[in-house]
């Protein structure tokens, strides 16, 4: 433990000793050598130095307090028990969630948190949990957007946010007493169809009620008052993910108001965002088919394939899910098999307003495919150079646990790293130069914006399995710079790579039959450096 | 009242304890732990809304394994497990661009004395960009620790050996310093 002649204890072991990880008799070597040693002292002081530097950074970093109260969790627990088909289901969905890496969707959390919004009691209390969980989602991701107002009298289409008047009023005399009124009433003028307003709106009344509605799309809140001069009012809240929708306001001389979303504008060219929430989603470029133009024959253009890609992609639907997209003359074709139907239905209501589109769905499988890999401890399998690594590795990760569990984390690592490599490289098959040559320039911007997507998700993902087998097998080697240029060429190699990455990692650790000798270390450090340079090559 | 989080072993697949006595534990362990689950959850990229409704999935799972008589040996260890594969699951299925809303957005307002705060929002600054240098293993590390887990429970957690964590805790102070130092 002391690391030289002199006895100083090295940098590991001081670490420990001031986490109180040592033995007490490590402990008291330290002490005494402590009592004669500037110099470690020194050393000791900086280390402390440090932690609470750490230690005050880590509580800048978590400053976030829960956006809600939580939960009373012995109540869900009680209800659940007395409910068993309810917990039969939270089983169910945690298990789901759990075991099938790749099934696993937000639908599986989705019911789980439903189960304790039936089992809550009244309709009250339904509605506030409800408003406060949509709130909750909007404040993690704020994005301004279009919404139409209605009133008698008007029609007005706004951006929300704090735009201090509606930009494009055509009369202004009207709106100002509108606006006057929804400030009366204490409803947000600035943000008017979004969970947070409602709720401000209902937390302050004295005097309420509430009923709730649920069906297949998502839930509609009802709150109903004397003691406002809004009597009544609604808000639409999706399924999937409760955004609010829809909301109509009823004021007591009568007023009536409905505010709905609109679709997003084409993004603003200068966007080249790659976040992949990005709200701006444009897809009503397309001219549409006007109804009774029976003649209208717009063909179903590499354009329109686009933007179905756009819709799968916002909803991670181009990832890892049994979704072929194909496009004939005159119709893009998006076939689907065994999706389970919430997540069927969520697909084919984003693909609902784009032209030209056919979605069809079969029927699920039997049983879920389940695609993960073999066992990792399984025997049988193992060559002599997969055995030697393989007991290396357990030697070095301290044991055949943390091994298991390293191993499970390679193979759903390389697992997830080849769903997005697929992904990209679809898009680069579909829209490959000679196609990309007939997109217009907006639908070329949309083309980058998905490609960007998509490469910062890979990206992530190589990352991740870097930074998982860095620790173990080194960093890689320094990586050769290729001269790819065409970005399909680049989407190409990038799967090469990665498929020789998920290749040997199966092999490592799920097990799979080995088809060639020769030692597996280096092989799976050098696809790594490759992958590097082909993740690199692709980010040009 | 002795905290659960500590305690030894939790066998509650005993028939003996009542349904009711179980669900009090887990409620206890909840009103305990959830906070430091939360915060880790964030550490790990996730945006608060997610942070908590992963936090109490963690002690829904943990009830649904006892419940079927599982033998959890470390509570604590065993609900950062879980939270922690289940972080990183939830983000990287539902694909969320890591939450970072930038250490500008959380540092707190100007304090009282304003050389003191601008030494701070230095030392801060510079730890912070010491911390997105470390590779994903060692941050984990590190901020598992600042939940106040002990090496092994860290390496019960991460599926790694207590040594590897020392060694990775010992290069990430090792960096740590050298960022506070550097001129
Ligand atoms: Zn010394």
């Amino acid at each position: 433990m002391m690391n030289d002649e002199m006895g100083h204890p090295g940098d590991e072991a001081m670490l420990r000793y001031a986490d109180g990880e040592l033995s007490e008799a490590d402990a008291g070597r330290i002490r005494l050598h402590l009592e004669t040693c500037g110099r470690c002292r020194g050393e000791l002081e900086d280390l402390r130095a440090t932690l609470s530097a750490c230690a005050h950074y880590h509580q800048v970093e978590t400053r976030f307090p829960p956006p809600a109260p939580w939960g009373d969790l012995s109540r869900q627990l009680a209800t659940l028990d007395e409910a068993p088909s309810a917990f039969a289901r939270l089983c169910q969905a945690l298990r789901s969630h759990a075991a099938s890496s790749r099934r696993w969707t937000v639908a599986a959390l989705a019911l789980a948190c439903a189960v304790i919004y039936w089992v809550t009691d009244t309709p009250s209390a339904r509605a506030e949990q409800l408003l406060r969980k949509a709130a909750a989602v909007e404040s993690a991701k704020p994005a301004p957007r279009r919404i139409q107002i209605r009133s008698k009298t008007r029609t007005v289409t706004r951006r929300t946010g704090a735009l201090p008047a509606p930009s494009d009023v055509s009369d202004r005399d009207t709106w100002p007493s509108l606006e006057a009124q929804f400030r009366a009433a204490n409803y947000s003028w600035e943000d008017p169809l979004s969970a947070r307003s409602f709720m401000e709106w209902r937390d302050r009344l004295p005097e309420k009620r509430d009923d709730l509605v649920t069906d297949r799309s998502g839930y509609q809140v009802r709150t109903t008052t004397h003691s406002s001069d809004l009597v009544e009012a609604t808000l639409k809240l999706r399924a999937e993910d409760l955004r609010a929708t829809e909301g109509t306001l009823e004021f007591r001389n009568h007023e009536r108001v409905e505010i709905s979303e609109l679709p997003e504008e084409a993004a603003p060219s200068s966007v080249a965002s790659v976040r992949p929430e990005a709200s701006s989603d444009p897809h009503p470029e397309l001219p549409r088919t006007q109804p009774g133009d029976s003649a209208a024959t717009v063909a179903a253009t590499p354009g329109g394939e686009l933007r179905v890609f756009a819709a799968l992609r916002r909803l991670g639907a181009d990832m890892g899910e049994p979704i072929e997209v194909t496009r004939t003359e005159r119709q893009i074709l998006v076939a689907g098999v065994g999706l389970d139907p919430q997540r069927a239905r969520e697909i084919q209501d984003a693909l609902s307003s784009l032209p030209n589109v056919a979605v069809r769905f079969s029927e699920p499988a039997p049983a879920p495919v389940s695609p993960s890999a073999p066992e990792a401890s399984s025997p049988a399998a193992s060559s002599e150079a997969v055995r030697l690594l393989r007991s290396r590795l357990e030697a070095q990760l301290g044991g055949r646990g943390p091994f298991e569990q390293f191993a499970e984390q390679a193979l759903e690592g390389a697992e997830a790293l080849m769903t997005g490599v697929h992904a990209l490289r679809r898009l680069s098959q579909r829209f490959a130069p000679e196609t990309e040559s007939q997109l217009n320039a907006e639908e070329r911007r949309l083309l980058e914006k998905l490609r960007g997507e998509l490469t910062h998700l890979v990206l992530q993902r190589e990352t991740e399995i870097q930074d998982l087998m860095k620790p173990v097998l080194g960093a890689p080697p320094a990586s050769r710079n290729s001269a790819i240029v065409s970005k399909q060429v680049a989407a190409e190699e990038l799967f090469r790579a990665a498929r020789q990455v998920d290749r040997l990692v199966s092999i490592v650790f799920g097990g799979a039959a080995v088809e060639q000798a020769g030692p597996l270390e280096p092989q799976l450090r050098s696809s790594l450096a490759e992958l590097r340079a082909a993740m690199e090559a692709c980010m040009r | 009242m002795l905290s659960l989080l500590y305690e030894e072993s939790l066998l509650m697949g005993d028939r003996e304890l009542g349904a009711a006595s179980l669900r009090d534990q887990v409620a206890r362990l909840f009103e305990e732990a959830r906070e430091d689950v939360y915060r880790y959850l964030l550490t790990l990229g996730l945006a608060p809304p997610q942070a908590q409704e992963a936090a109490q999935d963690v002690f829904l799972r943990l009830y649904v394994a006892l419940k079927k008589g599982e033998e959890i040996r470390n509570p604590r260890a065993w609900i950062f497990r879980v939270a922690h594969n289940l972080g990183l699951k939830i983000r990287r299925r539902r694909d969320l661009p890591s939450f970072a809303p930038g250490l500008e957005a959380r540092i707190p307002d100007p304090a009282r004395d304003p050389e003191e705060d601008l030494l701070e929002r230095e030392r801060l600054r510079r730890i912070d960009r010491g911390i997105q240098e470390l590779s994903e293993q060692q941050r984990n590390c590190l901020f598992l620790r600042m939940e106040g887990l002990r090496y092994a429970e860290i390496g019960a957690v991460l599926g790694i050996g207590a040594p590897t964590v020392g060694e990775f805790l010992r290069r990430a102070m090792a960096k740590l310093k050298k960022v506070l130092h550097d001129e």
